[in-house]
């Protein structure tokens, strides 16, 4: 008799097909692999005209090489918190009655999108495995930026800040594409959204450096687990005693979202008109 | 005990009503106004384990929203719809693992990839057994004749081909019951009689529970003994598609060909309407009641060559059951 498979399995065959569909266009693979980092460059050069126009003196202690190690950092953490596409997919889904190919499967749709998103990241995650090294050596060779080396906690902290910040950023999505159950065309509204993420997760300008009380309010938000706190972790700029707190933080938001999820999803499928033939 | 039972099941959509123009899509800012649009209304009807019925309506007379209703993809207004003993829009996977919906213009394949990734994919969300996967995927590629196509990108199949897997993939988990909304629409003709030929041997081989809306009469007719005929959300008939012509077209033709040439029309007119009349041959449309003795009429005044007596074309009676003329 042949071995009855676990439950979670058919997940495991959503991440594999579609990282095989992924990588059905080689080119378009590799030209996306290649022009990620295009942003980081800019910004870097962005923050040497700052510094450079005042004489490198730092920001808030954060000098002119934290802020190149603190835009890698982002760089990184981003590329788990960020989730292309998701919010205007599940909005699209909803509004042109796509939704209805998995309301009849015996599956979970937000499972289902967890999978389809991670594939995609994985392949992120495997081209920055390779190259991110060697991206560290040169910057320590070169310049000496890396002037803190983490500890074994920091480095498991940052870790499970990476795991916090895909969960952040990926149920996030999930709140803003439900809403397309009660506004149905929210294409503008996503770009807003994604421009408030952009700052909020510090990704524009490190959230330490903003005025004392916007920077306060936005150390409590969510945003700031999608990519302010895993550097500030990892640079060893959060003391060893705050790392537990500010980790239990993240995964109350997470578990926040979980729940505000459900609620939007269960509620949004009473009024869900599932238009189209 | 029915498989499919439904009683006073409704459907009422919220929909925005806006003026024409732009003047209109100004004032639907401030001043939005709704309208309720009863898309099923009040609908009952049992389907019992086995029976292949069919669902017929106009262009949005609420078949694919029951159908939508039935597969627990919307919440009925009010009325209740049971499946298998199970209440559709609880969504329990027990039911999904149970039942298929194929939607003819929707698809469920990966674009990108060859068809046996998603059949792959399928396989394992239904929690199918390597073992039945094998053996259905065999024996339904090789009846739908497209085997040698399941390494084939699914963007590169045709219309035809691709609606073959969208049902392979949909009976991979040998379903109970079976919704098929349109499932030969844009097809060509010789695709179009394949996939009914397929779902006439699969209904009668695994008595699999059907229910098949088809605007394409020639599908009712060579797959449904029952038809479901709604309109405006309201079931107007439910019974025996001959029936439906017995009950909504009060004519039948009589086709006379004459020995000699053919009769001037005038003369014909007093037995009934002269749908046709040449090269000897006439087609006269004549009151039910009326049929028998016209027939003898012709048949005693006319040196008659040949005498058929036939009921309406099947489509020209739903069409006028569609339009709400009952008088034929």
């Amino acid at each position: 008799m042949a071995a009855r498979k676990p439950p979670l399995h058919k997940y495991w065959v959503i991440l594999s097909t579609r990282t095989q569909e992924d990588m059905a266009y080689r080119a378009n693979y590799v030209f996306g692999a290649i022009f990620r980092f295009l942003p980081l460059v800019t910004m870097i050069f962005l923050w040497y005209a700052v510094y450079a126009g005042r004489g490198m003196a730092p920001i808030h202690g954060m000098t002119f090489k934290d802020m190149i190690v603190y835009n890698i950092l982002m760089y990184i953490a981003r590329g788990f918190s960020s989730v292309p596409g998701t919010m205007s997919d599940i909005s699209k889904d909803i509004k042109d009655g796509l939704l209805n190919r998995y309301l009849i499967k015996p599956m979970d749709y937000f499972g289902y999108q967890v999978m389809y998103r991670l594939a995609h990241k994985l392949v992120f995650w495997y081209i920055a495995f390779l190259t991110f090294p060697f991206v560290f050596w040169i910057m320590s060779v070169t310049g000496h930026y890396f002037t803190h080396w983490p500890t074994l906690w920091e480095w498991l902290s940052f870790i499970v800040s990476l795991v916090v910040a895909f969960c952040i950023g990926i149920q996030f999505c999930f709140v803003i594409g439900t809403l397309a159950f009660w506004f149905l065309e929210i294409s503008t509204f996503l770009f807003v959204v994604m421009m408030l993420e952009f700052f909020m997760s510090g990704q524009l300008i490190p959230l330490n450096i903003l005025p004392r009380a916007l920077h306060q309010v936005l150390f409590l938000s969510p945003f700031g687990y999608e990519g302010y706190w895993p550097c500030m972790i990892l640079m060893g700029k959060v003391p060893q005693d705050h790392l537990g707190p500010v980790l239990g933080r993240g995964f109350l938001w997470v578990g926040v979202f979980y729940g505000v999820v459900q609620v939007m999803w269960r509620a949004g499928l009473k009024r869900y008109s599932a238009v189209g033939g | 005990m029915p498989i499919i039972e439904v009683e006073n099941l409704s459907k009422i959509y919220r929909t925005q009503k806006r003026l024409p123009g732009l003047a209109g899509a100004v004032q639907g800012l401030f001043n939005r106004q709704y309208t309720e649009v009863r898309a099923v209304d009040g609908v009952s009807f049992n389907i019992e384990e086995g029976e292949l019925v069919g669902f017929l309506g106009p262009n949005g007379a609420g078949k694919t929203t029951t159908l939508k209703m039935l597969s627990g993809i919307l919440y009925p207004t009010s009325g209740t719809a049971k499946v298998m003993g199970f209440i559709p829009s609880e969504r329990k996977n027990e039911y999904r693992r149970q039942f298929a919906l194929v939607m003819g213009q929707k698809n469920q394949l990966w674009w990108d990839l060859p068809a046996q990734e998603s059949l792959y994919l399928n396989k394992e969300i239904y929690g199918v057994s390597d073992a039945d996967y094998k053996e259905t995927l065999e024996e339904m590629t090789e009846l739908l004749q497209v085997k040698r196509l399941l390494g084939i990108m699914v963007r590169e199949l045709s219309l035809g081909e691709r609606m073959k897997f969208e049902l392979i993939a949909s009976l991979l988990h040998r379903p109970r019951v079976l919704f098929l909304d349109e499932p030969t629409i844009g097809l060509d003709v010789v695709a179009q009689k394949n996939i009914r030929e397929f779902i006439k041997d699969y209904n009668r081989r695994t008595k699999t529970t059907i229910l098949l809306t088809s605007h394409y009469m020639n599908d009712i007719q060579a797959l449904c003994e029952r038809v479901v005929v709604i309109n405006h959300g309201k079931k107007i008939f439910d019974g025996r598609l001959g029936d439906v012509v017995e009950q909504f077209s009060q004519s039948k033709l009589i086709t006379v060909s004459f020995k000699n040439g053919g009769m001037p029309p005038e003369q014909l007119t007093a037995f009934g309407q002269v749908l046709e009349n040449t090269k000897g041959k006439a087609v006269l449309k004549v009151p039910r009641d009326l049929v028998q003795r016209a027939s003898n009429e012709i048949l005693t005044r006319y040196e008659v060559d040949d005498i058929n007596i036939e009921e309406v074309p099947i489509e020209e009676v739903i069409e006028k059951v569609f339009k709400g003329s009952e008088t034929s």
